[in-house]
């Protein structure tokens, strides 16, 4: 019997993690550590392992087989364009905290998508080879280009079998017109919502006038579309962070049931000011308190809560082809499924790569509308897309769930050799993928009562949560 | 329940013949058009010929792609018009005498993958061709000439293959790879994560090792499948084990169809034995279940009546049980759940069924 | 890499000025463990920069700050020669891996 290459971690109680390539896992003691090293492992272990997939009798055996297919389906394949993040905009009629990087005033010219922008993208939008395609629309507030956003919705639902159009609104200003084009069956709405009126008020509406507007429209959207077409985020400041319960009930009256907790991303000086480092624990302690308030909802209420991260943190534990979010694919390949497409027609790889380079730290444009990707530079951003050889992520328990973030390194470090260990990205995200072991090797049926619903199921099972002794 | 099976007049043909039944229209190749409606019965044109088939309701029968086997006295619906249930059985022989087997193994066979042919080519549009047995893989060549003859001319068409496994190996790569993977669905029963408990119940040593060995054959060369599994006494309290094992050693597997018993065949023969009333204990089940959702296979349970399933695993319920087997009680009645519930087999037997049924 | 290797000194940091005040220990490692001591004292001498490893012959002489713990940086000493051992042994099934996903 062979067992594939087992990674261990630390974890409470003297207890350690095992995970192998293909993101199976199981906790044991020292003492197995000492007989899987030593190659003295009983007949007991290589039932447990061949069981549980971390081990095979030879190339022939259906256990080899599995893992080839378990290992295999955690690979992010690249696949065809078809997905578009549009600018159409830069200008924006609210001036957020820490959104200095991606807006312009509402009044300002020379920061919109021209008629020449607008014939060339729909141009490259025809030659593509694809049968569905998802437009979201950015801004800026896009909702000021809405004569944009008609033409590019018309031209696609033309040209395309499917398509999708999400449209990421402040939802301060809109106009019957407006209402109107948000009203179709193929068109979605993103807004923003931090979650506590005084913090959303303090963070962007300011005076009261102007946050009313944004309350009853953000009323309207809800009680018109319901919540199969409208999603809020909040956005939240590691310094002024606000009462988890307050949270879930700002969310739970909206009627949703996923919030997505992310925190300002501050660009250039700001970032500066805000180091990570200093506001990393704070934000986890922050995060953890607030998923044990989901915890307890959960348990007292029928309509269950998630975070939507720590969700897809534990599908990409327990399963294997999640790939459908963005920000954490491994490979993490650049440029080739989605496309950021900014107001003066430059190409990004990722939001974040658009705001990085518009404070002109880095140029992360991989090309435009009009000269189409440049290839050479995508290449180069996708030379470390993979974790797979990465000297650090080599021994990390955590690798076959994650995924690197090499714009992020950038932006932070100006590099991408940084030890990971002492990235932000890294640190973030170990500590995360604690917590979510915390939780799955729990023993509180409150946890676990969680667990069940955010994993799609009625009931968790622990026989998940292995253990060797 | 629907007649898969409809009386007619002695019918002079020395070949089977497969044609396509319409009310209105003129007859073109492959079709026949009514000519006479009687009292009872309906006269069809078959390429000149008068064709009688005895049937209060012609209506039923517009568009359906009928076989007519020379000298036997009625014609069989192969493709009703409408339904999602349609399938070839292509031959009873099988090597597996499976406890539960609703169509139980016989020596005989019949070739007729020629006039199966015939009638997928008259199929509607898109259809879904279910092939059953018997065992269909113990004529592999026929019927891989048939798949890829089908394939060709009505790339439209999607088959669900019943197969228990056994029978691919190594050399059947080259067809597996020529084969749209895209449209076939193989559904392969697993019973239990134990080897003896799996060959046991199919009566078959070795069947489990075979089993496991041609999963993961299927798999690698990109084939999608539907893991069968019907529920037993000898199986149910190993469902948990199943659910991990399949999870685990099979990845590449699509559904898993969690399946009560059918009271037919072998099943009826071993009802008494290994009928498990889940309607008492749905523990076992439901452990499966939720071991599969949280790693990610998508699970559907066939065959339970909503009534009889804990309300947080009824979502998982499909409407499963053929149209033309599927009946109601009378207490279904008044249930307002009646028109998502599958209902219960034509010969499901009450007095030794689930202890607990009722309306919702 | 040939065991021996192991035996010869290993300089993960240049001398440092505080050199003086690092506390020193000795370290035996189990001689079935010493083929894969090169790779882990480099690793680490990465993770942990401040530290002073030398091979010598059969045992390691280290050299501590004060902000360092012995235990457990003996632990995770121990952490890393297992895991360059673990690495170097699934060399044969991460190949099979390859083979059967890839073909090559």
């Amino acid at each position: 019997m062979k067992v594939w290459p087992l990674k261990f971690r630390e974890h409470d109680h003297g207890e350690l993690l095992f995970t192998n390539e293909a993101g199976g896992f199981f906790r044991s003691d020292q003492r197995f550590l000492e007989r899987y090293v030593d190659g003295i492992l009983t007949d007991d272990d290589f039932e447990f392992l061949r069981r549980h997939g971390h081990a095979y009798r030879d190339t022939s055996d259906a256990a080899f087989d599995g893992f080839c297919g378990r290992w295999a389906r955690r690979i992010n394949p690249v696949s065809k364009l078809n997905y578009f993040i549009l600018i159409p905009t830069l200008r924006c009629n609210l001036t957020c905290d820490y959104c200095q990087v991606s807006r312009a005033p509402e009044t300002a010219s020379g920061f919109d998508w021209n008629d020449e922008i607008l014939r060339q993208f729909l141009g490259s939008l025809s030659k593509l080879d694809t049968e569905t395609i998802k437009i979201e629309f950015q801004g800026g507030e896009p909702l000021l280009r809405l004569d944009i956003l008609e033409e590019v919705r018309e031209f696609c639902r033309n040209n395309f079998r499917q398509a999708e159009f999400v449209v990421c609104t402040n939802l301060q200003s809109v106009s019957e017109e407006a209402w109107e084009f948000l009203g179709a069956a193929d068109t979605f709405i993103s807004t923003s919502f931090d979650g506590v009126e005084e913090v959303h008020r303090s963070q962007r509406t300011k005076e009261s006038v102007v946050h009313s507007e944004f309350r009853s429209n953000l009323q309207r959207a809800f009680s018109e579309f319901g919540t199969a077409k409208v999603s809020a985020l909040p956005t939240l400041d590691v310094h002024n962070l606000p009462d988890p319960d307050t949270v879930i009930r700002s969310f739970v009256e909206l009627g949703l049931r996923s919030i997505y907790l992310r925190r300002v991303n501050y660009q250039g000086f700001a970032r500066k000011r805000y180091d990570f480092r200093d506001t990393q624990e704070a934000w986890m302690e922050f995060y953890r308190r607030f998923v044990d308030r989901l915890v307890e909802h959960n348990w007292e209420n029928d309509d269950a809560v998630e975070e939507y991260y720590l969700s897809h943190l534990l599908r990409r534990i327990f399963r294997t082809g999640v790939q459908n979010h963005v920000d954490l694919r491994n490979p993490n390949w650049l440029g080739y499924d989605y496309l950021v497409v900014d107001f003066d027609g430059q190409y990004y790889p990722t939001d974040e790569a658009r705001m990085v380079s518009r404070i002109g730290r880095l140029d992360l444009s991989i090309g435009d509308v009009d000269s189409g990707i440049d290839a050479r530079k995508r290449d180069v951003l996708n030379s470390a897309a993979s974790n797979f050889e990465d000297p650090d992520c080599i021994h990390c328990v955590y690798q076959a769930y994650c995924g690197p973030d090499v714009i992020d390194d950038l932006s932070r470090y100006g590099r991408i050799d940084i030890p990971r260990h002492e990235t932000a990205h890294c640190q973030h995200h170990t500590a995360l993928f604690d917590f979510a072991f915390e939780l799955i090797y729990s023993e509180d049926p409150k946890v676990q009562r969680s667990l069940g619903h955010w994993l799609g199921t009625p009931k968790y099972r622990t026989e998940l949560a292995a253990r060797l002794k | 329940m629907i007649p898969l099976r409809v009386a007619i007049d002695p019918f002079p043909i020395s070949v089977p013949l497969v044609i396509r039944l319409q009310n209105d229209g003129p007859s073109e190749e492959g079709t026949a058009g009514v000519i006479h409606r009687g009292q009872g019965f309906v006269e069809y044109d078959v390429c000149g010929l008068s064709l009688t088939v005895r049937t209060p309701d012609p209506d039923a029968l517009d568009g359906d792609v009928v076989l007519i086997l020379p000298g036997q006295r009625s014609l069989h619906r192969l493709i009703r018009n409408g339904s999602p249930h349609n399938t070839f059985l292509v031959t009873e022989q099988c090597d597996q005498k499976c406890v539960m087997c609703s169509q139980p193994p016989k020596a005989h066979h019949v070739d007729l993958f020629d006039p199966f042919y015939e009638a997928a080519l008259l199929g509607p549009y898109g259809t879904t061709i279910g092939i059953s047995g018997g065992e269909p893989m113990l004529h592999k060549e026929r019927l891989f000439d048939f798949l890829l003859r089908v394939q060709e001319r009505r790339p439209d068409i999607e088959f669900h293959i019943l197969t228990n496994g056994q029978h691919f190996d190594k050399n059947d790569e080259p067809i597996l790879q020529r084969l749209d993977r895209a449209r076939i669905l193989w559904g392969i029963p697993c019973y239990s994560a134990s080897p003896e408990t799996h060959d046991d119940i199919v009566v078959k040593a070795g069947a489990f090792e075979t089993l496991e060995r041609n999963l993961a054959l299927l798999g690698k060369n990109g084939h999608r499948i539907e893991l069968r599994t019907v529920i037993l006494n000898a199986n149910v309290n190993g469902l948990a084990d199943l659910s991990l094992y399949v999870t685990t050693h099979h990845p590449h597997i699509s559904f898993w169809a969690i399946m009560q018993l059918e009271p037919i065949g072998y099943g009826r023969q071993n009802w008494g034995r290994e009928f498990f009333d889940s309607s008492q204990n749905f523990d076992p089940i439901a452990a499966g279940v939720d071991i599969a959702n949280i790693r990610g296979l998508e699970t559907v349970l066939y065959n339970f009546p909503l009534c009889t399933v804990p309300e947080p695993y009824r979502r998982f319920c499909a409407n499963s049980i053929s149209d033309w087997k599927q009946k109601y009680l009378p207490t279904c009645s008044d249930c307002s759940a009646i028109n998502r519930c599958t209902g219960f087999f034509e010969w499901y037997p009450e007095e030794r069924g689930f202890s607990s049924v009722g309306a919702l | 890499m040939h065991p021996d290797d192991s035996r010869k000194p290993i300089q993960v940091n240049e001398p440092s000025e505080n050199h003086n005040t690092l506390s020193k220990f000795r370290l035996d490692i189990p001689v079935e463990l010493t083929a894969f001591l090169n790779s882990a004292v480099a690793r680490i001498g990465y993770l942990f920069p401040t530290a002073r490893i030398d091979a010598r012959d059969g045992y390691l002489e280290i050299g501590l700050p004060e902000n360092l713990d012995f235990d457990d940086f003996r632990q995770q000493l121990f952490y890393s020669i297992y895991r360059e051992k673990i690495r170097e042994e699934g060399k044969d099934s991460r190949h099979a891996l390859n083979v059967a996903v890839f073909g090559q």
